[in-house]
């Protein structure tokens, strides 16, 4: 297991790191930048900056083509999933996956069904997040094939230290982390079926809008929003600032699938295209992600991945789920029931960190009113264990203190399955605390693959 | 087996003129193994960009714009049906219908239909054919034809506990008490012998076919019935689906004839 301690020598760890992050120079850059996410708290929208730790997570090169393959396998695998589902569903029909998972989450759209995308590739951009146990074995966390943010704060971060700080990278062998933008188009153009590339966010007062509009500048693809794309004769089209039609091939978009389309999904969206979805059905435009993906990465189905890969691929799952028990099975309610104090339950419904209760945390009356409606909505919760998290380090105030920390790493598909050799590690600010959403106030690191 | 010959006229009015009208339109009948489709003719208005689509439940699909200024919007849809050529479709295995078989949010019980639901015991009965004809019985004789107590909204749950609905009330109900039976069923938009507006009913899926039950009329889907379209609910099946500009009110009027056509 690499950490940091192995390649900076102790005067750069304590008095150059010092020197860098005490003095705030690279988060001020940043500030100044706009690297922010929004958060909207009481219905009002309030911007942040994503506090950045100087100090790097560092993976060695043999460790991280490990995870590589690993990540590759699982997403093959879900993507597999997703064709399977919104087609033939083979997969239920062999009993792997039971029917209700499928349908009675928000995650399926049946508005997909038999829809194939080009290439038939459905999740273009995968974010899943993995935390490493005090073992050294890594666990995946969680799935993200919707709309997974978070790849431009690494690289933008990385651009700026070496700006600021360039003597701390001397001498390392960290793999370029700047290439996300060219891996990014190359996935975008290998679906694309004619036409401009483009992405489209919702707007500025979006939570990621910082990363829309570096992402288009870095892959050269236009930023535009909903009112600047139109549909017509069956195509996309994206009106110029001279009033010109020109025809989209690829949309990123940062749009959620609830808002793509007034007249397909939520009727109230001024933010989406009237239409897009049905010419994407006909096969005239690319989305990326695919709609309907949800059906893949709901909290629910997490459990099933590792049996998908087994079922898809024939092969084992290289990487390990954190392990994980679901109520519906009666064993595993007997499980959870007897074993409540050492789990950590979550609501498949929520996401970013909500709707996660610690069984120890609880007192006996809230342990009792939680078992009840366990018993009443087994469907609703899935439990695991409480992972033994290996903290990392954070600089504070011109000390080191240890964090709770997990890794989003990306993968993206193209031709094949590619793993950015980087990824964005956030932590928890608070010492006692094993969230590390950036909604709930943690702060992130630059992830450094080493190329040895 | 019956030549039925059919008009299927809509029209929005609107209190002012609108523009940038986009709308999706599912009012075009096609064949299944129950009924074939002669002589159709659809025609939209005012000019207009369309394109047609077919969407994950099977039904044709018209969508499309209009960027000038008009009052009203509408289509006219004739045609000649050859019905009763089967008395069910042939459906995909079981696997495939689960779409089917799980409550939408317009389906989706509370207090009034569990009892209701409780009610009917239909555990005694084995099978789907059984359950659905008692679903169907026990609706009719419970619930009231009745105009203007519901709206295109309305879930089952409150059209039951107000006591009083139309076609497209009977129908989500139905669904609603087959769904909590996990038996697969879906809504079906379509036009009925005679002269007024259109009308709505029920599939029910049954050793891989879809049987046609209609609650509002308790009697099950024969030739003098024409499909147009089906869904999990009566949101799939939107006859007319229209976004625009202009701050207007406006009407819907729907006239639908179905009328025999005897060979001489």
């Amino acid at each position: 297991m690499t950490t940091y301690t192995d390649i900076f020598s102790k005067k750069e760890r304590v008095e150059d790191m010092e020197l860098y992050a005490g003095a705030g120079d690279v988060n001020e850059l940043l500030a100044r930048y706009g690297v922010k996410f929004g958060i909207y708290k009481n219905n009002e929208f309030k911007e942040q900056l994503f506090p950045f730790d100087m100090i790097p997570r560092v993976i060695d090169g043999k460790e991280f083509s490990y995870l590589e393959k690993g990540l590759k396998q699982r997403v093959m695998a879900l993507n597999l999933f997703i064709k399977d589902i919104y087609g033939d569903k083979k997969i239920v029909k062999d009993g792997v996956v039971p029917e209700e998972f499928i349908y009675a989450g928000s995650g399926y759209l049946s508005q997909c069904e038999g829809i194939k995308p080009p290439k038939d590739i459905y999740s273009h951009i995968s974010g899943i997040d993995l935390v490493q146990g005090k073992n050294g074995e890594w666990y995946i966390l969680e799935d993200n094939l919707r709309i997974p943010s978070g790849a431009s704060y690494p690289m933008i971060a990385r651009q700026i230290s070496r700006r600021s700080s360039p003597d701390l990278f001397t001498g390392k062998h960290i793999e370029d982390n700047r290439n996300y933008a060219s891996l990014l188009r190359r996935t975008m153009d290998h679906v694309n079926v004619g036409g401009h590339t483009v992405i489209l966010t919702p707007g500025r007062y979006n939570a990621a809008y910082f990363e829309h509009s570096y992402l288009a500048e870095k892959t050269g693809a236009h930023l535009v929003s909903g009112n600047e794309l139109i549909v017509e004769n069956d195509h996309l089209y994206f009106i110029d600032y001279s009033g010109r039609k020109e025809k989209v091939g690829a949309v990123y978009r940062r749009i959620s699938d609830e808002y793509l389309d007034p007249m397909n999904f939520n009727k109230e969206s001024v933010i989406g295209i009237p239409h897009i979805f049905d010419i994407y059905r006909k096969g005239n435009v690319a989305l990326i992600n695919a709609p309907g993906n949800g059906v893949a990465d709901d909290k629910g189905i997490y459990y099933f991945v590792p049996k998908m890969i087994s079922y898809y691929l024939g092969e084992e799952p290289i990487l390990s789920n954190a392990p994980t028990y679901l109520p519906y099975y009666e064993e595993d309610m007997k499980y959870v029931m007897e074993n409540f104090d050492k789990l950590v339950l979550k609501d498949v419904a929520e996401a970013g960190g909500y709707g996660v209760v610690f069984g120890n945390k609880m007192t006996s009356e809230e342990k009792k009113n939680f078992k009840e409606m366990l018993r009443n909505e087994p469907r609703r919760f899935i439990a695991q264990e409480v992972i033994d998290f290996l903290d990392i380090d954070i600089m504070e105030k011109g000390q080191l203190l240890p964090r709770k920390a997990d890794l989003r790493a990306f993968v993206l598909m193209a031709d094949e399955p590619m793993v950015w050799k980087s990824g964005l590690t956030r932590f928890s600010r608070n010492p006692d605390s094993f969230i590390v959403n950036s909604s709930q106030g943690g702060g992130f690191k630059d992830t450094w693959v080493l190329s040895q | 087996m019956k030549k039925l010959k059919f008009g299927y006229h809509m029209k929005l009015s609107f209190s002012g003129a609108v523009n940038n009208h986009r709308f999706s339109l599912k009012c075009i009948p096609h064949d299944t193994d129950m009924q074939q489709i002669k002589e159709l003719s659809v025609s939209v208005y005012p000019d207009h960009i369309i394109s047609e689509n077919t969407d994950s439940y099977g039904n044709i699909t018209l969508f499309g714009y209009t960027n000038e200024y008009h009052n009203s919007f509408g289509f006219d849809v004739t045609g000649i049906a050859t019905t009763g050529l089967a008395d069910s479709e042939k459906s995909q295995e079981l696997h495939k219908v689960g779409m089917y078989r799980y409550h939408t949010p317009i389906t989706r019980p509370g207090d009034n239909i569990r009892y209701f639901y409780s009610g009917l015991q239909l555990s005694e009965l084995k099978s789907t054919r059984e359950k659905a004809l008692r679903i169907m019985e026990e609706l009719y004789s419970s619930f009231q034809y009745g105009q203007g107590y519901t709206c295109m909204e309305t879930t089952a749950e409150q059209a039951l506990s107000g006591g009083q609905g139309v076609c497209q009330d009977y129908a989500h109900i139905m669904l609603s008490l087959c769904r909590m039976e996990t038996i697969p069923c879906r809504y079906v938009a379509g036009m009925m012998m005679g002269e007024g507006s259109s009308h709505a009913w029920v599939e029910v899926w049954d050793e891989e076919k879809w049987i046609g039950y209609d609650p509002t009329n308790k009697r099950l889907v024969d030739d003098d019935y024409i499909k147009i379209s089906n869904g999990r609910d009566s949101a799939d099946c939107l006859v007319n689906q229209g976004i625009f500009t202009g701050n207007v009110t406006q009407t819907q009027e729907i006239s639908v004839i179905v009328e025999e056509v005897l060979d001489e």
